[in-house]
């Protein structure tokens, strides 16, 4: 329980250099009271300045908050240091709590802006200074900010609570605030907080078991894959060891051949000569047909050179048939031109020598001569066929002639056709050869067949060797990737345990959470029984005397009041004053079942209650509150009623006033 | 919130128990409330809660 001792102003606001209240003596009602204006509302604000650091807004300058609460005297006077300190009790220890601003010992002239000062915030107990989270425990226990509406009556949070009385909806931002305002003096947000812990620790509980089953769920989809992997490592190791065998067998079966082979060395070199007389024949081949092609393109260049050699051998051999024929031909006609001579001869009679006629023994030897010649003549005439080789002849030679006439072949270019006849020759005697070597060894080899046989399945047996070889290979690289594999698998496996105690502690904390929620709906209903009976029975207080039609005031679940006639009617539309009273009672009703119980600083507005009204309500809030600090304007309260009707409850009286100077609140002890 | 504080509410808060018919503990379910009330640094609480759920837990087994 707090209880303060004296409230210390220093430049803050009205109230100019220092000005203290005294409160400390006995417990009661302390009344402070004062006209418009004279700092009833900078003294309430004051207190919640020190305990929360509020500061009045300054529209002018958001960057100068701090010139809208020092004391403008002051600060004119140059005196830039504002401070609110409270001397109080708090559960039998003693305190010293003051919150101050000051200009920072750099700042040059007078402050422009909230930056040129420096803020203090201190708490002592005794000679002990609290630490910064010291500090912010302790406020928070004595009052802390959200409940702070059931400390600080002023006109603003009554206002707030004849809002809820009139608006039973769940909206308005007003309305949500005073409700949390009385959930969090309740206790509510406890409970509240509670089943959010227990949610999250449900959640973690919930992350916790499926990443576990996730897991648990994992192993087995590993597991399966390591038995798949394990069959297929199987299928490889026996398809490595029918390789190996296989490899080993053909390495078996090669050496024999090889052992063969190497029996047959002679066989292999003759095989090897028919291979590189097969090799000289191909290239002989080919240089025969090199040179044929040589001379067939000599041939299509030289053509007519070379025909101009046959045809002069050719006309050689005809002349000679000429010659030959045209001797006999002239001796044929030398006979002849005898014969024709001697026929004349013979036609005349007469000697051609001598003129005169011959004898008959001369007739008689020109006719034998005829005869002899006659026969000669006959030797020397041509029959048709030399007849026909001589014309023949002629002919040639005369288009032989013709011919030659056309063109001669030169000496390189027989040369050259001569050369390549000659090597055609060399490659046909060579193409000879060689074919005819190839025949003799491979008469040689007629006895050895089996070489290619064993040849063939040498070359086989080596390819196979190499097939197996690179299948081997493969085939553990495959077992290597298949047994890290198997391997990372298992060292994956987590084997997951723990998950029925997993889902027992889910199930337990549902449980819990179920309860809760159902006590928190509870506890808010039994509170809300309370604090109606309370206020019930306070309202009635307040209106004791002056209205006894007035039977009882409900309370509903958004804390809503009615009143209700003796006849059990329900008052419609409560006027102002009643709804001030309805107010008051609902604080009070909170007050009396929460934990809240020491000073009060009650600022509110009574001008819409009559005299009667008002003694009541400070009567009775007086009676309640241990102190009770009380702000009271002169023109609305009968002051004088108020001390008659209080008596020796008041413990101070203060009266706050200002000659004429609105920057310097005095204060006067009564 | 001081302890007198705490206890006013707890005790307004265990009235609310009785109305409700719950098979768990009360006094177990009065200490997660005290533990909810008394520590304010919100890890250790978790912890502390979770403490007193799984301490439970076993006694149950």
């Amino acid at each position: 329980m707090i209880r303060i001792q004296n409230i210390t102003f220093y430049n803050y606001l009205p109230y100019y250099k220092e000005k203290v209240f005294d409160l400390s003596g006995k417990e009661g009602t302390t009344l402070i009271f004062g006209d418009n204006n004279m700092g009833k509302t900078s003294f309430i604000n004051g207190i919640k300045f020190l305990f929360y650091n509020t500061l009045y807004k300054n529209p002018d300058n958001p960057d100068f908050n701090i010139y809208y609460n020092i004391n403008r005297k002051a600060f004119a006077e140059k005196d830039y240091m504002f401070f609110v300190s409270l001397d109080f009790t708090y559960e039998g220890k003693e305190y010293h709590f003051i919150r101050r601003y000051r200009t920072k010992s750099d700042t040059i002239g007078s402050p422009k802006s909230d930056n040129d000062f420096e803020h203090d915030e201190i708490i002592k107990e005794g000679d002990k200074y609290f630490t910064e989270r010291e500090r912010k425990e302790l406020i928070n226990r004595i009052i802390p900010k959200n409940i702070s509406e059931f400390v600080f009556f002023d006109g603003e949070n009554v206002k707030k609570y004849i809002e809820i009385l009139n608006d039973d909806s769940d909206s308005g931002a007003e309305n949500r605030k005073v409700k949390e305002a009385i959930n969090n003096v309740i206790g509510t947000p406890y409970l509240d907080s509670l089943i959010n812990n227990l949610i999250l620790i449900k959640k973690e509980y919930t992350d916790e078991f499926d990443h576990k089953l996730q897991q648990h769920s994992k192993d087995e989809k590993k597991k399966a894959e390591i038995e798949k992997l394990l069959i297929e490592l199987k299928e490889k190791n026996s398809a490595k060891d029918t390789t190996k065998y296989l490899l080993a067998k053909t390495n078996d079966e090669l050496n024999d051949v090889d052992k063969k082979l190497s029996n047959l060395t002679r066989s292999l070199s003759v095989y090897e000569e028919i291979g590189k007389n097969q090799a000289n024949l191909d290239i002989e081949n080919q240089n025969l047909e090199n040179a044929e092609k040589k001379l067939k393109e000599l041939l299509s260049t030289v053509a007519k050179n070379l025909l101009y050699d046959k045809l002069s051998d050719e006309k050689k051999r005809n002349t000679l048939i000429i010659e030959k024929l045209g001797t006999k031909i002239n001796d044929e006609q030398k006979i002849t031109q005898e014969i024709q001579q001697l026929k004349g001869l013979y036609k005349k009679q007469e000697c051609p020598l001598c003129g005169s006629n011959i004898s008959q023994d001369q007739e008689q030897k020109i006719t034998q001569k005829i005869e002899t010649l006659q026969k000669r003549k006959n030797e020397f005439s041509l029959s048709n066929e030399e007849r026909n080789k001589y014309n023949l002849a002629k002919q040639k030679i005369e288009r032989i002639d013709n011919l030659l006439k056309r063109g001669n072949v030169s000496p390189l270019q027989r040369n050259n056709i001569i050369q390549a006849l000659l090597d055609i020759k060399m490659s046909n005697s060579k193409i000879n050869e060689y074919k005819q070597k190839i025949s003799r060894l491979k008469d040689e080899l007629k006895d050895e067949k089996t070489i290619y046989d064993l040849i063939t399945k040498r070359d086989m047996l080596t390819q196979k060797i190499k097939e197996y070889e690179e299948t081997l290979q493969k085939l553990e690289q495959e077992i290597n990737a298949l047994s890290n594999k198997i391997n990372n698998l298992r060292k994956r496996i987590k084997d997951v345990v723990g998950l029925d105690i997993l889902e027992k502690k889910i199930t337990f904390i549902e449980r819990i959470i179920n309860a809760f929620i159902n006590i928190r709906e509870n506890f808010i209903e039994e509170m809300r029984s309370k604090v109606e009976r309370e206020a019930n029975e306070i309202f009635l207080d307040f209106v004791n005397g002056l209205n006894n039609d007035i039977a009882r005031v409900e309370i509903n679940k958004n804390y809503r009041m009615s009143i209700f006639t003796r006849n059990g009617d329900k008052i419609p539309v409560p006027g102002t004053g009643y709804n001030t009273l309805l107010a008051l009672s609902l604080i009070y009703g909170l007050n009396r079942n929460t934990h809240l119980f020491g000073a009060i600083f009650f600022d509110a507005a009574l001008s819409n209650l009559s005299n009667n009204y008002t003694r009541n309500v400070i009567r009775t809030l007086s009676s309640y509150a241990p102190q009770l600090i009380f702000l009271a304007h002169k023109d609305r309260v009968d002051i004088n009623d108020v001390i008659r009707v209080l008596g020796g409850q008041i413990v101070n009286q203060f009266e706050i006033y200002q000659n004429g100077d609105a920057f310097n609140t005095n204060i006067r002890r009564l | 919130m001081n302890n007198r504080s705490i206890d006013k509410i707890l005790n307004n808060i265990r009235e609310a128990f009785y109305e409700i018919d719950v098979e768990i503990n009360q006094d177990f379910l009065l200490k997660l409330l005290e533990c909810e009330m008394l520590i304010s640094d919100p890890l250790e609480k978790k912890i502390d809660l979770k403490q007193l759920i799984e301490l439970e837990v076993k006694r149950h087994d």
